[in-house]
């Protein structure tokens, strides 16, 4: 448990198993990384991410002010179940098509 | 290493940061797991495994059986360790511990959990995976799972349990091959390897082994050209193949394969392959229904390409495909 926030550390994740994805190392890039690519999977679902930098957090938030602290991954996603008027699927063509138009953006 | 490939030597736990393996040994009831093991525990009369027996009955037999230096097996009976028993699993595999650091008994590098022919392997790969003491202790070897060559196709016919523990399998060990002929394994060895094309499969009579056959292509890292390639099956379990030229945006990847369990955990029966991840290089990754295994970077001779096996039901390979193509493509 952390002797600042009280909080229990999450559980190992299998997706934290990777040191790096980038080939431009620096600290924390991996997490920034993480958390473009989840705000460009969520805005399709007026959802917004960022990353407060500390540790494996998220910060989960809807356009009506909304805002859920995540931690870790399999965290990000049930907060998005709770946020999210409709469900974000990963097979869903309207998502797909939807990251699709926003990819390079 | 031997047909359930258990360590002749004492020192393979150093490869697994110091944790011992764990082999699930699976199979539908009566296709031959405590006859192979028998075999197998034979075999490594110098590094034996610790064993743990897992039966639907409450009356175990097989336990007299399979002695281990004079030791009996643990017995987990009236139950299977999948459900009922799950924690008794837990329970079984902490005491093991805990006999070692009391001097009890000697360290084993290994434990072979036979589970009862009713188990699905899934949920007690993710008992031994994400325990919070367990999992700093054992880390999940292989699947094993028995086929009988006589009434396999059957069983996966008509018994959801069975499809499930060959789906998971890494390695499927065909049993009795004895009893049938020549012909009728070639048919079944096609069949199993339709149903999951990234085990190896392995022909034994008598727990002794007759032949041996590699995963398909896509999974030992032969180049593929057709891309990808689809495996209809009228029970709805479909089989997607990938090779993917381009190294592998981890954590792209890692967020489209955690959605997809997030949404979809079920139905996503097998996960398994090599990932070329950009900037780290090739990984190996596998998961069993929802539970996926932290990664092992790879070394040595590797050829590059990402090459991954998706074993699911009722979901579309295409749009899977192209669900993950999506995602691999945001900048």
């Amino acid at each position: 448990m952390c002797v600042l926030c009280y909080e229990t550390p999450p559980e190992d994740h299998w997706s934290d198993g990777v040191s790096s994805g980038t080939t431009n190392e620096f600290p924390g890039s991996a997490r920034y990384r993480r958390t473009k690519i989840l705000s460009v999977i969520l805005a399709s679902h007026g959802l917004t991410v960022s990353y407060p930098g500390i540790g494996p957090h998220y910060v989960v938030a809807d356009h009506k002010g909304a805002t859920e602290v995540a931690a870790g991954l399999p965290a990000v996603w049930q907060t998005v179940d709770r946020l999210a008027s409709r469900e974000v699927d990963v097979l869903d063509p309207t998502l797909l098509a939807a990251i699709a138009s926003g990819v390079g953006a | 290493m031997t047909l359930l490939s258990l360590p002749a030597t004492n020192n393979t736990a150093l490869g697994r940061g110091g944790r011992r393996g764990v082999t699930l040994l699976s199979g539908f009831l009566g296709s031959g797991k405590t006859t192979l093991l028998r075999r197998e525990l034979d075999r490594v009369n110098d590094n034996p495994p610790a064993a743990i027996l897992n039966d639907f009955g409450q009356m175990m037999v097989d336990d007299m059986l399979l002695s281990v230096d004079g030791e009996r097996p643990i017995v987990l009976s009236g139950g299977c360790a999948c459900c009922t028993r799950r924690d008794d699993l837990a329970q079984a595999l902490s005491g093991l511990l805990d006999a070692e650091q009391r001097g009890y008994t000697p360290r084993r590098d290994h434990v072979v959990i036979e589970t009862s022919g009713l188990s699905d392997p899934g949920p007690i790969a993710f008992t031994v995976a994400n325990d919070p003491v367990l999992k700093h202790h054992y880390a999940l070897a292989r699947i094993c799972v028995t086929v009988d060559a006589l009434t396999g196709l059957s069983s996966i016919k008509h018994h959801e349990v069975a499809l499930r523990q060959l789906l998971a399998a890494d390695d499927l060990l065909i049993t009795k091959a004895d009893l049938v002929d020549a012909e009728h394994i070639r048919g079944l060895v096609c069949r199993l390897r339709e149903l999951n094309p990234s085990a190896t499969i392995s022909v034994t009579s008598n727990g002794e082994l007759l032949q041996t056959e590699p995963p398909n292509a896509a999974d030992v890292g032969l180049l593929r050209t057709q891309f990808p390639e689809h495996n209809e099956h009228t029970s709805g379990i479909s089989t997607l193949e990938l090779v993917i030229d381009q190294p592998v945006d981890w954590q792209a990847f890692s967020i489209w394969l955690s959605l997809l369990l997030h949404q979809h955990g079920p139905d996503v029966l097998r996960v398994k392959g090599i990932l070329d991840v950009q900037g780290v290089g090739p990984i190996a990754l596998n998961g069993v229904q929802h539970v996926v295994h932290r990664p092992e970077h790879l070394t040595g001779p590797i050829p590059p390409k990402t090459r991954l096996v998706f074993i699911v039901r009722d979901i579309d390979p295409e749009l899977l495909e192209r669900s993950l193509h999506t995602f691999l493509a945001i900048k």
